[in-house]
């Protein structure tokens, strides 16, 4: 399942985007890498993903009031959206769109989640 | 002991206990008393023993010593005076020489027994009559009752006086029963306070006057009982009024007890309640013709007074509750974000290790020095969020050594040139070459230096390959400062983010920043009684100056040449 996506990641840490790059790129996924919601903004257009991995430092590193217009935009173009840590969410999002996933996390928790959303998506 | 309390400035809250025969204040770390005002004068004054006596006397300060608003150039201390050194307030406060105070231990309440049932309430008031201590009769009044007017409202003043100037309720109820005995002749007195746990009354603060200073003070149950379910001030003698006059009756043959027991009562309630007592020997009670000792006039004024203390608890209460909150909520924001911090840094450890188990699998070099190069970094980060935590949290003195200013700065630039590359920035090292040996500590300041020269990299950075950071060193010895200087073409700082960039865990920088680096530098520099200095403007990079007063070696040193 995981293989056939197309996963944008939005997250400013380097690291934490070079693994994650890998470890998706390893499973057959195609993926881009945005730092900030500038960027994700760009990408949402350009790459259309299935999934959004969003990192909850992006918005630490973003202008305020980027977030809740690019979750928007992600969401009517029909991605789904798997936040790491703790980031505030629009409570209009209906569920099954947004999962969750605490850091520190384990890559094979990570790809679980990643089937969980787009299972409830195809159900 | 007498001691200084810095009640406004930098200080604030520090105590200081003066020992020694003479105590310096000022601004350099080598005074007795080192206050890190910027408005104190290096050394500023001095405090001098004379057998019990404290003076203060001004050491030829830029901006003077004041002593209660009053500029001095030497003053006799009396407990309570309010010193003024640059922007610092400073309370003196000495513990009273004549006063017998005894631990609040040597008090106990006892039930109803025989003779208290010999006693009887003279005259009960509530608390609102207290304020008729400062009411003049309708007629006009004789010089006697000015004068006692007079002095209950100088004991009130300086009642208010107390009570502003501590935060200590122990000391202001201390305070309070030494100005009860100055104007009521009482053998012994003592302050209970209602527990707020409890709500049970307990005993805070005694004090006695004459041979009898380590007897238990058994105060009256009775009485306690009375005042507190009334809300009354009582006065309370055992003679009986008829037998006063008669020298053969068996009371005044025995003395004559006096009670004055008073509630404390404050804006919401009897936070506890004071207590005096008085005995007349049968030989002086003869004298006095049975003429009771305490009187209506000091049953006002002991309700009067009670009031005032009682205001005051209530504010230190509230004020001990707030601090205590503020503290409580401080450290859980500090946990918070240090969680946060310590998290991310995991997950960085993780992902390193998942590449390496990766690699190890697969036999891939690649992805094992991949990974073991996240795990590094990350090791590096948390060991330098150890430091700077360790740094700002504790209190430390800086260690001062004859150093090499340009050889530590060099070693900052060294150890950041590898950063710098693989951001794509350059970084310029621009020393002054004839900078002698200086007496500052090498270590902290490398550590003051790193972290703003960091913050200049990762700013310049985003320039995206054009990003470029100046480091320089200056002697300005017209000025008697030595600075380095470190410049970035960066994004530059907001108005709104120069507000925050010296507090502790605010970081523009997301996951990569902890938000303690800038804090620390700027704790480091105030060690060496130096700052940091900022000019930045949006879109026209950053400078920051980190400035300290130079300081020699004592034997003169060559000029030693930088190899940078």
């Amino acid at each position: 399942m995981v293989g056939e996506l197309k996963v944008l990641i939005v997250d400013p840490s380097e690291d934490t985007s070079e693994v994650l790059k890998l470890i998706l790129e390893r499973h057959g996924c195609r993926t881009e890498v945005a730092a900030n919601f500038r960027q994700s903004s760009q990408l949402l257009q350009a790459f259309r993903p299935d999934v959004i991995i969003l990192d909850e430092e992006v918005d630490r590193s973003s202008p305020s009031g980027n977030e809740d217009s690019f979750v928007n935009s992600a969401i009517e173009s029909g991605a789904k959206i798997l936040v790491l840590g703790r980031l505030r969410i629009p409570e209009s999002l209906g569920s099954g769109t947004v999962a969750h996933l605490r850091k520190p996390y384990h890559y094979q928790q990570l790809l679980g989640k990643i089937n969980e959303i787009m299972e409830v998506a195809v159900a | 002991m007498p001691t200084l309390f810095v009640i406004r400035g930098e200080d604030q809250g520090s105590r200081f206990e003066l020992t020694g025969e003479r105590i310096t204040l000022g601004r350099d770390p080598a005074n007795t008393i080192r206050l890190r005002d910027p408005e104190v004068s290096r050394r500023h004054a001095e405090i001098r023993r004379d057998g019990d006596d404290y003076w203060l006397v001004d050491l030829g300060s830029s901006n003077g010593t004041f002593v209660n608003g009053r500029r001095i150039t030497q003053h006799r201390l009396v407990n309570g005076d309010q010193i003024q050194i640059g922007g610092s307030l400073l309370l003196f406060t000495q513990p009273i020489e004549e006063t017998r105070t005894y631990g609040p231990q040597r008090v106990s309440i006892a039930a109803a027994g025989e003779e208290e049932r010999k006693s009887r309430i003279v005259r009960s008031i509530r608390p609102e009559e207290g304020s008729q201590i400062f009411r003049w009769p309708a007629e006009s009044p004789d010089p006697a009752t000015l004068l006692r007017a007079h002095r209950n409202l100088q004991i009130m003043y300086r009642a208010a006086l107390a009570a502003s100037l501590t935060t200590d309720i122990d000391q202001l109820l201390q305070r309070i029963l030494d100005l009860i005995f100055e104007s009521v002749e009482a053998d012994r007195g003592c302050i209970l306070l209602v527990d707020p746990e409890t709500k049970q009354l307990e005993p805070r603060a005694r004090r006695v006057r004459g041979p009898a200073a380590d007897d238990q003070m058994i105060i009256s149950r009775t009485v306690l009982d009375y005042v507190l379910q009334h809300n009354e001030g009582v006065l309370t003698t055992d003679a009986r009024q008829d037998e006063r006059w008669d020298p053969g009756a068996s009371i005044v043959q025995a003395g004559i007890r006096e009670v004055i027991c008073v509630p404390m009562q404050g804006r919401y309630g009897i936070v506890g309640v004071i207590y005096i007592d008085r005995f007349t020997p049968p030989h002086r009670a003869l004298e006095q013709g049975g003429t009771p000792t305490f009187t209506e006039d000091h049953l006002k004024l002991m309700v009067a007074l009670a009031h005032q203390a009682a205001l005051a608890v209530e504010d230190t209460r509230y004020y001990s509750a707030l601090v205590q909150a503020e503290r409580l909520a401080a450290i859980g924001q500090t946990v918070a974000t240090i969680s946060h911090h310590i998290k991310n840094i995991l997950q960085g450890i993780r992902g390193g290790s998942y590449l390496i188990e990766l690699g190890l699998a697969e036999h891939n070099e690649e992805l094992i020095q991949k990974g073991w190069k996240i795990v590094e970094k990350n090791q590096q980060r948390i060991s330098s969020l150890v430091m700077d935590m360790l740094t700002f949290s504790k209190e430390r003195e800086p260690e001062l050594v004859p150093a090499d200013l340009n050889r530590v700065v060099e070693e900052v630039i060294e150890l950041m040139q590898s950063r710098a590359a693989e951001l794509g920035v350059r970084l310029h090292w621009e020393p002054q070459p004839d900078i002698p040996q200086l007496v500052f500590d090498p270590e902290g300041i490398h550590r003051a230096v790193l972290n703003v020269v960091t913050n200049a990299i990762d700013a310049a950075a985003e320039r995206g390959g054009e990003g470029q950071v100046w480091v320089r060193t200056e002697l300005r010895e017209k000025e008697g400062k030595v600075a380095v200087i470190v410049e970035d073409n960066g994004p530059g700082i907001t108005r709104e983010e120069m507000r925050t960039i010296f507090s502790p865990f605010v970081s523009s920088k997301g996951s990569r920043g902890t938000g303690l680096g800038l804090p620390v530098s700027q704790k480091i520099l105030q060690e060496h009684d130096g700052r940091i200095l900022v000019e930045s403007a949006p879109g026209q990079g950053a400078k920051f100056i980190l400035e300290w007063p130079v300081n020699y070696p004592a034997s003169p040193q060559e000029p030693v040449t930088s190899s940078g």
